[in-house]
């Protein structure tokens, strides 16, 4: 065996992953060759070294909402706190269901994802608003007579939100709402826009409320969506998701 | 809880960031348990929980950004070869004493966070978490081959990582002109480059 193959099989060598007549080929030539020897002796520290990493252990919060996961199946209630809002702390838990009804092997499905990449895109980039200095409602009117569709926005309900702004966009075809606020300091982009065929299944779909979510994320950003009668409501954000998940489900 | 710990392990060092790991964790069980009649019992249910983790790494978490130290790295890939070849044989005669040894405690996780997605994947299997190229190839859903070529790959760009760290600190020193004559080296050498790369904005 020459250099360029010793080498090449080093590692299988180091993870005692050659057949017999390899390891003898490669002991050979490690036994004559000092630089292959090196080569070795450096991956298989390194290797040692990095198996330390392997015993880092999960916080404890994460275990017991794992223990959760898991402590409710076959059908999985998920409890966890939405808002620390002292005025809510009575409702400071909220009851997810996990929907059971249709398992999927893969996820999530190519629309939804695209779906999701849309909204991301739309809330990434920083497009100029056409509607400023002015509130929510009259946002909401103001796309009147620019998109066909009446639009409602998120409402005074969420707690530490303010509107930013307004403007037409679009999302998969369809023309969409395009409203900025900001929630908890962090930038939040609402779409609104028409149902139409789009698949709103598939996906991680969550019922809370009443109210069927379905939540994505994509380039770091996490989305939420719901359907409402013939429109879907999108909120976009690097807030957690069960943040966005609440300001859909308390949206007026 | 089993395998919580290890899945946490390998998703801290996938995601590079303690929040992003935990909801990936998390994903991974919503799933699993969503899933689990798709598990076949007798099967290795380690693997299948890091089909799942790594499935929505993928599809959810990767990031799209540029790893700008690896690309500049991988211009000048036959370099780095060269001065790691030379380094490995100075660190196997004694290795407490290389620059290695220390970077292994200090440098090593910097260097496997610049890593590109699908080699620090295969890297954190094997290495961190000890599957075997079966194992991998049936996580990944990847022939055999392609896990080989790159694990070898990966650890071979997380070395030059190391000494890209030793190189800049002044502690090993860039190959020169003629070190060696191999004629693709000739051209340029590391020190060139290092002003370059320095010189563009
Ligand atoms: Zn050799």
């Amino acid at each position: 065996m020459n250099c360029i193959s010793s080498k090449k099989f080093v590692d299988a060598y180091l993870d005692g992953e050659l057949e017999a007549g390899m390891m003898l080929e490669i002991e050979t030539h490690l036994e004559s060759c000092e630089e292959c020897a090196g080569v070795l002796c450096l991956k298989r520290d390194m290797k040692t070294e990095l198996a330390k990493r392997g015993n880092a252990a999960a916080p404890e919060h994460l275990r017991r909402q794992i223990e959760m996961i898991s402590s409710g199946s076959p059908r999985v209630w998920w409890q966890r706190p939405v808002v620390a809002a002292p005025v809510a702390a009575a409702a400071a838990f909220m009851l997810l269901m996990w929907s059971h009804s249709t398992p999927q092997t893969t996820l999530p499905k190519d629309e939804v994802a695209l779906l999701v990449q849309d909204v991301v895109d739309r809330h990434v980039r920083e497009l100029p608003m056409e509607i400023q200095n002015a509130n929510q409602n009259t946002a909401a009117s103001w796309f009147q007579g620019k998109i066909d569709f009446p639009v409602r926005p998120l409402g005074t309900g969420i707690r530490n939100a303010t509107f930013q702004g307004a403007r037409v966009s679009n999302v998969r075809e369809n023309q969409a709402a395009q409203m900025v606020y900001r929630v908890d300091g962090k930038k939040v982009t609402f779409m609104v826009f028409p149902a139409n065929q789009l698949a709103i299944q598939g996906g991680d779909l969550l019922t809370v409320r009443g109210k069927q979510i379905l939540t994505g994320r994509r380039n770091g950003y996490n989305v939420a969506l719901a359907k409402d009668g013939d429109m879907i409501y999108a909120v976009s954000s690097d807030l957690p998701i069960k943040r966005l998940v609440s300001l859909l489900v308390n949206r007026k | 809880m089993e395998h919580l710990d290890s899945l946490y392990a390998s998703a801290l060092k996938m995601t590079r960031n303690q929040v992003e790991a935990e909801e990936l964790v998390q994903d991974t069980f919503v799933r699993a348990f969503r899933f689990k009649k798709n598990f076949e019992w007798g099967t290795n249910l380690k693997a299948w929980l890091f089909r799942i983790l790594t499935n929505t790494f993928i599809n959810d978490y990767r990031h799209k950004k540029h790893e700008q130290r690896y690309i500049e790295r991988a211009a000048v890939e036959p370099l780095y070869d060269q001065v790691l070849n030379q380094q490995a044989v100075k660190y196997a005669s004694n290795p407490e004493n290389h620059v290695f040894s220390k970077y292994f405690k200090e440098k090593l996780d910097s260097a496997l966070e610049e890593l590109p997605d699908d080699f620090r994947t295969v890297v954190v299997l094997s290495d961190v978490e000890g599957f075997s190229y079966k194992e991998i190839s049936e996580i990944l859903e990847t022939p055999m081959g392609t896990v080989m070529s790159r694990l070898h790959r990966g650890r071979k760009l997380l070395q030059h990582g190391l000494v890209d760290y030793a190189v800049e600190a002044g502690v090993i020193a860039p190959p020169s002109v003629g070190d060696k004559s191999d004629e693709q080296q000739s051209t340029t050498d590391l020190s060139e480059f290092r002003r370059k790369r320095e010189a563009t904005p």
